[in-house]
């Protein structure tokens, strides 16, 4: 066999395995949606944005789950953003080199894949322990714990990205350190954290481990933040273990809110991130 | 056009008689440069002892190979260098007769009065109206009508305002990189600096940029003391009044421009500008 016959020959399996890979994997992406499209439309209706999430046996709908998963998300967010951008900086801008940065950025790489049920227990430990009890506070800062160490890396990730010599044109003309980050830097950054910022509210807003230990649940509305809230990921694991059918319909309903949810903020994110490149 | 023009590429510089700038007449030393030493990081000396003077209203240039110290060397003259730790510095750099490396130099202040062009066109990712505003307003109050004067005025002194004055408000990263490089000169000049540093303004940009910058150094001359690094000899020839031949750290020979070029008086700045070496 000619040595180009062969190349191609070795060419043609190597697509082959390849496509065959990608298409292993996408079966299962499609077999998810579809399952959940399948099972979750039915539940979808005007009642499941409305009604509070029932007794077994009666009619009801998930909307104090959304309601407190929309609640943790943004507080959980409002507490992270800004601690993990300064901290991000702080990695990136400030402590380039140093021992400190070196180790912080070191742990922070940790934390980012740290089970999420070790968060739960560990804010159970701290906040929920200590109060006596279970509330949506807590759940909100076992969230932001999850999301800080994302937004932290997003962060330094897209400082590292803007090249060094605008901080030298910047510092040029006679501005000071801070005015040259907040002025040039971070517009220059700006999508690119928001982009990470996004991601880690998609990342938080399908947890349910550190749900169970610190916001618990709740069968009724409530908007009190010192109290057990509901939530879609418990709520969701709830009914879906539960051996009665409407509460697994709500489930799948809950399933398919969630993962469309989390779906449009990643396209958000690869819109937001588009347009830096073009810009 | 005649023969003489038309050789210039064949021949190198030594064929014809470029009409060399000549330094005008006593003007006085701008920035005073003693045995100026500077080591890198990981232990690098890149500057060997330098002592120079650079003219007020005149063009410097720095020619040598690379790696010579002539980027270093214009990186101390605003203490660029503050910027990454571990760095070297001794001698003295007297800008009007106060020693610059001193640790108490306010180098924010230092900067607004020693502004610098980079290599690459390095536009702020906004307006190109803020792109010139922005180191205004780092020292100056001014109102909008003021505000509004001033950056024309840069815009103008960096000859691009024909260019922008129908886009002021449009992203500065949408201009063509010669476009990019005047409004970098603009904003630099904006803050209305003694000293202006070149670094290889024009080696990223087409033939036509570069002669329009070019120029333009030449206008800036007769308010500024400008220092440019260029590793282009013609550039040298053409824009500058004064010259410097580095090699190796060191300053091999510093003269008026014309001088360098024609009669040099050591053998290694003549293999030099004449493209026998480097």
């Amino acid at each position: 066999m000619s040595l180009s016959a062969r190349r191609k020959r070795t060419n043609r399996i190597a697509m082959g395995l390849a496509t065959l890979a990608t298409l292993f994997g996408l079966f299962f992406l499609g077999a998810i949606l579809w399952t959940l499209l399948w099972q979750g439309l039915g539940a979808i209706g005007p009642a499941i944005f409305v009604e509070n999430t029932p007794p077994p046996g009666s009619d009801g709908g998930l909307a104090n789950a959304l309601f407190g998963s929309l609640v943790m998300t943004l507080v959980a967010i409002l507490i992270a953003a800004p601690i993990g951008v300064l901290a991000g900086t702080y990695l990136s801008e400030y402590a380039r080199g140093s021992r400190l940065g070196e180790a912080a950025k070191f742990i922070n790489d940790v934390l980012l894949s740290a089970p999420s049920i070790i968060v739960g227990l560990f804010i159970y430990a701290a906040l929920v322990v200590p109060f006596g009890h279970f509330s949506a506070w807590s759940g909100a800062v076992a969230l932001a714990v999850i999301a800080l160490p994302v937004i932290n890396r997003t962060t330094q990730d897209m400082l590292a990205l803007v090249p060094n010599a605008l901080r030298e044109a910047a510092a040029a003309l006679g501005a000071p350190q801070w005015k040259v980050m907040v002025f040039v830097i971070y517009r220059a950054a700006r999508s690119g954290i928001l982009t990470g910022i996004l991601l880690a509210v998609a990342r938080i807003s399908g947890e349910t481990a550190p749900l169970l230990f610190t916001a618990l649940n709740n069968q009724f509305w409530s908007t009190d933040l010192g109290a057990p809230m509901a939530n879609l990921p418990v709520v969701i694991f709830q009914f879906a273990m539960s051996p009665y059918d409407d509460w697994q319909r709500l489930a799948w309903g809950g399933a398919l809110i969630i993962t469309a949810a989390i779906l449009a903020l990643n396209i958000l994110a690869r819109a937001l991130a588009g347009t830096r490149r073009r810009s | 056009m005649n023969m003489s023009d038309q050789s210039l590429t064949e021949n190198g510089l030594s064929s014809q008689t470029p009409a060399f700038l000549t330094p005008g007449p006593d003007q006085p030393v701008k920035v005073r440069v003693k045995n100026l030493r500077f080591t890198y990081q990981n232990g690098h000396e890149a500057l060997k002892g330098i002592n120079l003077d650079l003219r007020d209203k005149s063009v410097t240039a720095f020619i040598g190979p690379s790696g010579c110290g002539k980027s270093t060397l214009l990186r101390v003259l605003n203490r660029m260098y503050d910027l990454y730790p571990g760095q070297n510095v001794s001698g003295e750099v007297m800008l009007d007769g106060r020693n610059i490396l001193s640790r108490t130099e306010d180098l924010n202040r230092l900067r607004a009065t020693v502004g610098m062009v980079f290599q690459k066109p390095t536009p702020f990712p906004m307006s190109i109206y803020e792109n010139v505003a922005f180191g205004i307003r780092l020292y100056e109050r001014l109102s909008k009508a003021e505000m509004n004067v001033r950056v024309e005025a840069a815009l103008r002194e960096a000859a691009i305002w024909d260019e922008v004055k129908d886009k002021l408000h449009q992203s500065g990263l949408g201009l063509s990189g010669g476009q990019q490089q005047r409004l970098c000169i603009a904003r630099a000049v904006a803050v209305k600096p003694e000293v202006l540093l070149l670094d290889e303004p024009a080696s990223a940009l087409d033939p036509i940029s570069t002669a329009k910058i070019e120029d333009l150094i030449g206008t800036l001359a007769q308010d500024y003391c400008i220092a440019i690094v260029t590793h282009n000899m013609h550039q040298a020839a053409r824009t500058s009044q004064y010259t410097a031949f580095m090699y190796l750290g060191e300053l091999v020979e510093f003269d008026e421009t014309a001088k360098i070029f024609l009669s040099p008086r050591h053998q290694r700045t003549n293999d030099y500008v004449t493209g026998r070496f480097g």
